[in-house]
């Protein structure tokens, strides 16, 4: 090798430390981005705004009102608004309405596109949604319009989809308030009343007071809901920095790596200048100087990259923000250089100057230095272990997730039940709903089921909940069977005793022992277990350990329970509408109850797969870069102790070794150290595993053994590649001039 | 037997070619003991590695025992250099890790000798230059003459058909310089070629042919 052979590993060390340094900008500046997003939004209506209700969902008088305004007397408070869902008389699309006091769209700072407020508080007049008016008018200007009876006078800007406040608040229709345009649209839920208050005291001094005057009141604040927006991206992004530094990190060890080859392939020249005169500090603050170079130089590459990216980023309308932690950017990697060429150049520093002249690395110091070359391989594939297999623990267990929540559901389908969280009396659904929901509109069947509670003879667990189903579930495919087989049409036909139980069900009863062909018994009847579903997210639709056929349920068990309805949806119907159809439906059969839930099992599987895909990208992304880096690394810390064994090397060649036998030296110095490095962070894997999955709120993903033979694999294979890719030059090398000259 | 027909090496130093040897031509015989002397710079120990295969010519062809070296490839050079020819130079080059016998094996080890015959073989080539009881120390436990006897011991391993001493004496006191050359000279009378770089007098008294180079050309060859 030539004296100028650190000269590639000072490249690897300078990529390896922009790499760290534009991934360090681009985290602080999507985590400034979010922040400010989340300002911006909560600026727009202040962070203080909440809004209360009554447990009763009746809605305030004036005098209520009156009350509040004297209660808080300088708060800004909107009287009352009544958002209601209905139907357009000629029942094709639903909306939501909301019907306004006075000074509602200045409160939520809601602004114009075409038109203005209301001219009166008692006008027959409308203002429409963007996305309404666009709907119904297309690009025409609506203003002066009639639409179901109300003039059109204005039209509002689209509400960014994250503002989750006004999103709320911003309904399709706004008319004044006791201007209901329920004569015309058939509501299908009672209207929700409520008054909102921008408060000058502190939330709980606000809540507090209220509580004192309207006892049954609820209260939410509103900006704390975008918070909870902004709770999953603060928490990948404070995972994307921690990444970073993890990257800064590995960059340290290339650094490392490169100071001391540099200080290998320097030695001559150092000998020379301790002999005219160099002291030793010199030669140190010589070779930190050099290596800090290098870093400042790498810092702003890095920064210029982030800052290209960030330029790109908003091109694509996809912003990065800048904030006070980027001024610590370029000091960071300055530091991990400084850092990580302490140890090199103390080393080289204090090498006697006749050795340095030499050329050759006294016996002495040549162990200790062959040994920093393998810590650094060790400490390299230590690092990038760890962080490989948490990623990939992590990524697989989201995948796995994903997999669950994307289980072939239907996204025709519907769940209809009684609703989980009711302020009203929830409506005792009956068979006979089925006939109601299927004579509606684009509806092609209903499938009735019914949960019951039924008694076992285990005293442990004296009841257990049984869904009953009907004929057609079968074709739903609605749970992963993962042992057995599903229930039968026939079965479902003649109402046979069988049933299918959950794996969590499974386990408790049975324990490791199969439970396909065992007997599960109730107090009064006996089932054959035919069939294992998983217990995953598929299962949450149905909520119910054990389903058997409907028609095995006694009528007196049917006619006990509330029921539910598996309804599919004609293809081409738009699922939203015929759940406000079932919702109004129903609420016309069950008068004076509460609205029935309407779950689209599809909507809600991919409402929870776009977080999982925007982590799962992310992990990806670091996960490759970590792969790339520490194969740098392995290659530039295997070169330098390939460049300390020269001489070994050249003996070895005249002696008779090949240049295969040389490689093979190359392969033991990853391998060595590696292997156990690897070892070492597998266990090391299962503690950090789990505090990331934990911190990401993933309890349940990590710790996977097919991961971690797949980190073997990968890990070792760096080992492998990197050894041979350093020791190829070594191995080519004539070994005359290693003999003669003692330089690498 | 070793010839050369016509050899050049030529080694480029920034924009200029620098011309260690110019067309030497040689033959030397099996069982001769040749001296390679001259000034420094002059090229001897570039013919010396030329001859051993740790180098390649820039132009001519190398022959040994009748075989062009030159159109070898990397392995085969490795092998034949392995089993055909011994080194032994000025500063030893020992491995500093590994023990004496452990060095002395190293041959044997890429020859694809098993460990128990490898170890069993370096402690009779220590034998021979009576440092059996030094087997296990390693070479900074050593003198300089020990570290030569070893590194001669190493040489003789694989019974080459050729040793090659860069020279061997250079770093060793009067009275090692000549326990060496006595067992170098054994090595002669066994029948194997011995080539010698030296400068010292005493040494080249041993060969009996010598050869000189002056600036990379062959000046003199004559018998002793």
């Amino acid at each position: 090798m030539s004296a100028r052979s650190h000269r590639p590993a000072e490249k690897i060390a300078l990529a390896a430390v922009a790499l760290a340094t534009a991934a360090l900008w681009i985290a602080f500046g999507l985590h400034y981005e979010s922040q400010r997003q989340l300002q911006q939004l909560i600026d727009t209506v202040g962070g203080n705004v909440f809004y209360a209700y009554r447990e009763s969902r009746a809605p305030f008088s004036e005098a209520d009102i009156a009350s509040i305004r004297e209660l808080l007397p300088n708060a800004d408070v909107i009287g009352v608004t009544g958002t209601t869902r209905g139907i357009s008389p000629d029942e094709t699309y639903a909306l939501t309405y909301v019907e306004a006091m006075d000074g509602y769209f200045d409160f939520f700072r809601l602004t114009f596109q075409h038109g203005g407020a209301f001219s009166s508080p008692d006008s027959h007049e409308a203002v429409l949604g963007a996305e309404v008016a666009h709907g119904i008018y297309g690009d025409a200007d609506p203003i002066g319009r009639t639409l179901e009876g109300f003039t059109i006078v204005g039209v509002l800007e689209e509400i960014p989809s994250d503002d989750l406040v006004r999103r709320r608040v911003n309904a399709q229709i706004v008319v004044p308030l006791g201007m209901s345009p329920g004569m015309s649209f058939r509501p299908i839920r009672d209207p929700f009343w409520a008054v909102y208050i921008r408060s000058n005291l502190s939330m709980e001094m606000t809540v507090e007071k209220m509580r004192d005057s309207f006892p049954t009141i609820e209260s939410t604040r509103t900006a704390h809901l975008h918070s909870l927006v902004f709770i999953a991206e603060r928490i990948t992004n404070h995972t994307l920095i921690v990444s970073a530094l993890g990257m800064m990190l590995l960059a340290g060890t290339a650094v490392a790596g490169t100071a001391a080859l540099c200080a290998v392939s320097r030695r001559r020249e150092m000998g020379v200048r301790m002999a005219i005169g160099a002291t030793s500090s010199g030669i140190f603050r010589e070779l930190i100087r050099d290596i800090v170079e290098l870093s400042l130089k790498a810092g702003a590459y890095g920064i210029a990259a982030g800052a290209i990216l960030q330029g790109i980023a908003e091109l694509l309308d996809f912003g990065l923000s800048v904030g006070p932690l980027h001024l610590i950017v370029l000091p960071t990697a300055l530091t991990c250089g400084f850092l990580a060429s302490l140890y090199p150049s103390w080393r080289t520093s204090m090498m006697r100057p006749v050795h340095a002249l030499r050329g050759s690395v006294p016996q002495t110091a040549s162990k200790v230095q062959i040994d920093a070359g393998h810590v650094l391989v060790a400490l390299t594939l230590l690092v990038s272990t760890v962080s490989v297999l948490t990623f990939l623990d992590i990524g697989s267990g989201l995948l796995t997730e994903i997999r669950r929540v994307w289980g072939g559901v239907d996204d025709q389908l519907l769940v209809v039940g009684t609703p989980s969280e009711s302020f009203l009396t929830p409506p005792f659904l009956t068979p006979e709903d089925r006939t109601n929901i299927e004579a509606l509109p684009g509806i092609d069947t209903a499938i009735q089921s019914v949960n019951i509670l039924a008694a076992t003879r285990n005293p442990d667990s004296p009841y257990l909940m049984i869904r009953g189903v009907d004929q057609g579930y079968e074709d739903l495919k609605l749970l992963s069977i993962v042992q057995g087989r599903d229930l039968t049409a026939e079965e479902l036909a003649t109402g046979t005793r069988v049933a299918i139980i959950s794996e969590m069900f499974a386990e408790n009863e049975f324990g490791d022992s199969t439970a396909l062909d065992r007997t599960l018994q109730t107090e009064d009847r006996s089932y054959t277990i035919v069939g294992v579903f998983a217990s995953d997210m598929s299962h949450s639709f149905t909520l119910s350990q054990v389903v058997v056929p409907y028609r095995s349920l006694s009528r007196i068990d049917r006619e006990l329970g509330s029921h539910d309805f598996f309804v599919r949806v004609s293809d081409g119907t738009s699922t939203a509408l015929s759940a406000d159809l079932i919702i109004a439906r129903l609420k016309e059969v069950h008068a004076g109850r509460a609205d029935v839930e309407v779950i689209n099992p599809s909507d809600r599987q991919t409402a929870l797969i776009v977080p999982f895909l925007a982590l799962m990208a992310r992990l990806m992304m670091l996960v490759g870069f970590g792969i790339l880096l520490s194969l740098a690394n392995a290659i530039t810390h295997i070169r330098y102790d390939m460049a300390l064994r020269s001489r070994e090397i050249s003996i070895r060649k005249a002696v008779g070794a090949t240049d295969w036998d040389i490689l093979k030296l190359g392969l033991g110095s990853a391998l060595i150290p590696g292997i156990p490095a690897i070892l070492f962070a597998l266990l090391l894997g299962r503690f950090t595993t789990p505090l990331l999955a934990d911190y990401l709120r993933r309890p349940d993903v990590g710790n996977s053994w097919a991961m971690s033979v797949l980190t073997v694999l990968v890990m070792t294979s760096i080992g492998v590649i990197s050894g041979i890719l350093a020791a190829w030059q070594s191995a080519r090398m004539s070994p005359a001039n290693g003999i003669q000259k003692g330089r690498t | 037997m070793i010839e050369l027909r016509e050899v050049s090496k030529t080694y480029p130093k920034g924009n200029q070619d620098v011309h260690a040897l110019r067309e030497i031509t040689l033959r030397c015989g099996t069982g001769e003991f040749v001296a390679i002397q001259g000034p420094s710079g002059s090229g001897k120990s570039t013919l010396l590695n030329l001859i051993g295969l740790l180098d390649d010519p820039t132009r001519g062809v190398i022959h040994l025992n009748g075989r062009d070296t030159t159109t070898l490839s990397r392995r085969e050079k490795a092998r034949l250099r392995g089993r055909k020819i011994g080194f032994v130079f000025q500063s030893f080059n020992l491995i500093a890790h590994l023990t004496a016998w452990q060095n002395v094996a190293l041959p044997l080890y890429y020859a694809g000798i098993r460990k128990a015959s490898r170890r069993q073989s370096a402690l009779a080539a220590l034998e021979q230059v009576i440092l059996s009881n030094r087997a296990d120390h390693r070479p900074s436990e050593l003198s300089g003459g020990e570290e030569q006897r070893v590194a001669i011991a190493r040489s003789l391993v694989m019974n080459p058909e050729i040793v090659l001493a860069d020279e061997p004496t250079g770093n060793l006191d009067s009275e090692n310089g000549g326990a060496i050359m006595d067992r170098l000279q054994e090595v002669n009378n066994g029948g194997v070629s011995v080539l010698i770089v030296s400068h010292d007098p005493i040494v080249v008294s041993f060969a009996h042919r010598i050869l000189t180079l002056r600036d990379g050309r062959m000046h003199d060859d004559r018998a002793s």
